[in-house]
């Protein structure tokens, strides 16, 4: 045997105690970390010992509680054929109308039986004081708003909530949950389990108490009820007794909430200028009134920013309702907040109007005023808002509540961030009015009626993809799914499902354009597939051993054996991700479509055509322009404009990179465009550019060299571009700085540019 | 049988006295179950906190100052807290602290020994499955070498003691890579 073979079987000897201590440092002589090296094979012969004695353990105690049940079942067979017995030699030869009710023996209440899921999805408690508000947010970012004396405690007002939530694809099927109602399949918005307890007992609701819930989605799905779940003998769910969900609006704060225009806000995020505070970031918006909305202000082939402006509401009137004193208003709630972004891009000061002098109507009918209002291309989008059926603010709020909920909101929007790619969070919102132990709950929809709607879906895109001027024949499969009428029967042999528990061991079949959860159970190693029209699903099918996730996800269902794979954590969430999130059919399609588009202009993949960009591009603006509001004068007649940028010759695609980063900048040029002063040979020298840092030193005059000074072939008598070269090892420090032009020694435009 | 014979018993591993512990098992579990633990985490933590009060009794040194009931109780309840703790879970739960510091201790030395373990099996579980059965053969079973080589299908009783080595040389790569 080789020596490191050799020292580990002296090192088992010395465990054995076959041989001394000083026995084996002899044997194995100048070794390092022996010590280690025992310890290390110790712990590993105490490892293995411990996965024998637990397994042996556990077939002890199995054979135990068998033992044990058959040896109650015999003593309850036996006790029941002595209680008959009894009963019939008391009572056999009476006239069976004279037996009373009360000789029957009582069939006591059996235990519920508990759901598979109850042991796949992990609890979360938290402790309550019935005498308080509590507004409780998990995990997921679910939010419960549990009032006070909303549950018959006991002895004091202490006590335990426990929920079980699945919100998202992979809790859904890592609990082994499904969306069916008996034979009807649901789209699910998510699922959860509420249960209260103090010590030892259950408690339930109060008499006309209840408690609110929010529970979190991306994409809100109209016609959503509140299902209860009834737990059957093999330990599955059906969905029952569907309810309306109360669609009342998420109330929050209004210095919490959102108006901006998304392009004003992506402008201000980019210059890092959200740092400086809401109020600085209202008062720049608010500012832009002043602006009228024209198609022009291009400056320059270079320019960083665009300075197109087309229609958009006046922020005047955004001003006008975001404060305070309409809080507990239809304005002040995020169901209004997602709308913003839709009124922006009509840029319709009618439609924003609906919605700011209606407050006694329902959020919906208000959508569908708007609908009326709006132009061709956004009247599906307020039909798709109308469809929510979202109503009105329920009840005021104090400042306390409201406080606590927006906090709350917050916190969910946070955790949901990741789970969602950034999108906007809104809210299935509900009542639980009654609530005993074990009540599962699930928010959904019949897939039937959610096929109508996706049929309005489907033509939202065909829109988009007509605007977008695809000739694709991959277009038609925009249009409603054709099912074929046949059930198809496929059979797959799932090899080694007998390593799981049979309950632990199933598949599932997953919509591929909606949020359906269909479970199929796998028995004795074999799965059976009986649908229509398998081409619209994804198959996964998974086994569940201790913390282990074991998955499959076959690239076509059809008949045949598959294995399942051991999956790590990361690798089992992100392919059933891919396979089951709801994002998948909206997003895919809009890339799709927005990729076609592009090709079809002539750019590259990955950027946005310039029809597109103009189409999303209703609020642009140029915070540098605007920052000195006595510039903007000067700025009409001479348009001034200042880059810093990354030069590399050697680069012959794009050699020149505006950048604003300190360690990459080597490089500035400007450009004045007047309609003031004519530039010619002769008056070329005339105009001199400073750039001053914060300190008051013009940088231009050290460590930079000029490196031309030149003019537009086209329009040569107005236009003049200056550049330099910043000087090897040189590197433009952090900070602001100010840039001006000068003819003959006068200011005539100024310019300030950031370095980070 | 008396707690002196029990704890004797449990030291050879002898069946009946293990049963004896099996009948405190639906007390530890609904115990646990009130604290919001699942069926599987019940059982699990139940057959490692028996492992662990076998190992601790099987120190010359130790001296049990309760009942083998009150300590396995106190373990049980001790691993489900510390698992909770890994897992994160938001819970808070309350329980009630042992009147016995002694034993209390001696409860906190036991999980902590075991805890070395953790690491020491996943580096196992990490092995091919031929290398487990092996280990395991000689290890647990304390099979000879010659009934290996033949179960195995190994040419030699020395063949099979080099792959044995072999197996319990790559455990320990896989130990001192998680470590």
């Amino acid at each position: 045997m080789r020596r490191e073979l050799e020292i580990l079987a002296q090192i088992d000897d010395f465990l054995d105690g076959e041989i001394t201590k000083d026995e084996l440092l002899k044997k194995v002589g100048d070794f390092q970390d022996l010590d280690t090296q025992i310890e290390s094979q110790r712990l590993l012969r105490g490892a293995i010992q411990k996965e024998a004695f637990i397994l042996n353990s556990q077939k002890a105690l199995s054979k135990f509680k068998l033992f044990k049940v058959v040896k109650i079942s015999s003593f309850a067979i036996l006790s029941i054929g002595v209680i008959t017995a009894a009963l019939f030699l008391m009572f056999g030869n009476k006239h069976p109308e004279n037996k009373s009710k009360s000789s029957y023996s009582k069939i006591t209440n059996t235990e519920k039986p508990k759901a598979i899921a109850e042991s796949l999805i992990p609890s979360q408690f938290f402790e309550l004081n019935n005498l308080r508000d509590t507004v409780i947010i998990t995990e997921g970012g679910m939010i419960f708003s549990i009032p006070q004396n909303s549950y018959n405690t006991l002895n004091n007002e202490h006590f335990k909530i426990e929920i079980k939530e699945s919100i998202t694809p992979v809790d859904i099927i890592k609990g082994g949950l499904s969306t069916m109602a008996g034979a009807t399949v649901l789209e699910t918005g998510g699922m959860f389990q509420i249960s209260a307890r103090q010590d030892k007992e259950a408690l339930s609701l109060s008499p006309n108490q209840f408690i609110e819930f929010l529970v979190p989605t991306a994409n809100k799905i109209p016609g959503m009820k509140l299902y209860n779940g009834e737990v059957t003998k093999d330990g599955e769910i059906n969905w029952t007794n569907p309810k309306t969900l109360a669609n009342t609006l998420t109330s929050a704060n209004m210095n919490s909430l959102n108006f901006y225009p998304a392009a004003y806000q992506s402008c201000i995020k980019r210059n890092k200028s959200s740092l400086k505070g809401k109020s600085w970031t209202d008062s720049l918006y608010y500012d832009l009134s002043n602006i009228t909305p024209e198609d022009k202000m291009i400056v320059g082939k270079d320019t960083t920013y665009n300075h197109k402006i087309q229609s958009c509401i006046n922020p005047n009137l955004i001003k006008a309702f975001w404060n305070n004193t309409f809080n507990n208003t239809l304005l002040a709630t995020l169901e209004f907040q997602k709308r913003m972004p839709l009124i922006h891009k009509t840029g319709s000061d009618k439609i924003l109007n609906l919605y700011t002098s209606n407050f006694k109507k329902n959020l919906y009918e208000i959508d569908a005023l708007a609908m009326k209002v709006a132009s061709e291309k956004h009247k599906n989008a307020f039909k798709y808002l109308m469809q929510l059926k979202e109503g009105k603010v329920a009840k005021s709020l104090s400042g306390n509540q409201l406080a606590q909920l927006s906090k709350a909101i917050k916190t969910s929007q946070q955790k949901n961030k990741n789970m969602n790619r950034n999108k906007s969070v809104s809210y299935y919102r509900g009542r639980i009015t009654e609530n005993s132990n074990s009540y599962w709950y699930n928010i959904d929809v019949p897939f039937k009626e959610r096929k109508r709607r996706m049929a309005n879906e489907e033509a939202r895109y065909h829109k988009l993809v007509k605007n977008l001027k695809i000739q694709d024949e991959e277009s038609t499969s925009l249009k409603t799914n054709k099912f074929v009428k046949a059930r198809k029967k496929i059979q797959i042999n799932v090899t080694n499902s007998a390593e799981f528990e049979q309950t632990k061991c199933f598949a599932y079949i997953l919509r591929k354009d909606a949020y359906t959860f269909e479970k199929l159970s796998i028995r004795e190693g074999l799965l059976t597939i009986e649908h229509k029209n398998l081409d619209n699903y994804e198959l996964a099918i998974l086994g569940i051993k201790e913390d282990q996730k074991w998955l499959c996800i076959p690239g076509k269902i059809e008949n045949g054996s598959i294995e399942l794979n051991l999956e790590t954590t990361k690798s089992f969430e992100s392919k059933i991700t891919a396979i089951a999130s709801s994002d998948r059919f909206t997003e895919n399609l809009l890339k799709k479509a927005i990729k076609k588009a592009a090709l079809n202009n002539g750019i590259s993949n990955g950027e946005p055509s310039s029809r597109l960009k103009l189409s999303k591009a209703i609020y642009k603006v140029s915070v540098d322009t605007i920052l000195n509001s006595n510039d903007l004068n000067i700025y009409k007649k001479n348009r001034f404009k200042i880059q810093t940028a990354n030069y590399d010759e050697a680069k012959r695609k794009a050699p020149y990179v505006p950048t604003k980063i300190s360690s990459e900048i080597n490089y500035i040029k400007a450009f004045l465009n007047t309609t003031e002063y004519t530039v010619t040979e002769q008056t070329k020298p005339l105009f001199n550019v400073k750039i001053f840092n914060a300190a008051g030193d013009n940088i231009l005059t050290t460590n930079c060299s000029s490196n031309s000074r030149k003019t537009d072939k086209d329009t040569r008598q107005q236009n003049i571009a200056f550049s330099w070269n910043l000087q090897d090892g040189f590197t433009l420090p952090k900070g602001t700085y100010r840039a001006t032009i000068e003819y003959r020694n006068t200011n005539i435009a100024t310019q300030q540019f950031e370095v980070y | 049988m008396k707690e002196t014979q029990l704890i004797e018993k449990l030291k050879e591993n002898n069946e009946q006295a293990f049963k004896i512990l099996y009948k405190y098992y639906p007390v530890i579990r609904s115990y646990l179950l009130k604290f919001g633990a699942t069926q599987q985490e019940v059982e699990d933590v139940y057959h490692e906190s028996l492992f662990i009060l076998i190992n601790k009794l099987k120190e010359p040194q130790f001296k049990l100052t309760a009942s083998v009931n009150t300590f396995l109780f106190g373990i049980c309840k001790n691993k489900y807290i510390s698992l909770n703790r890994e897992k994160k879970k938001t819970s808070e739960m309350v329980f009630n602290s042992a009147h016995d510091e002694t034993l209390e201790n001696s409860i906190q030395d036991a999980i902590q020994k075991d805890k070395k373990y953790e690491v020491a099996q996943k580096a196992f579980h990490q092995l091919e499955e031929s290398c487990k059965k092996l280990l395991k053969a000689f290890y647990v079973e304390g099979k000879r070498m010659k009934q290996i080589a033949i179960e195995f299908g190994f040419s030699s009783d020395k063949v099979a003691k080099t792959q044995k080595y072999r197996c319990l040389e790559a455990a320990k790569k896989n130990y001192q890579q998680k470590a």
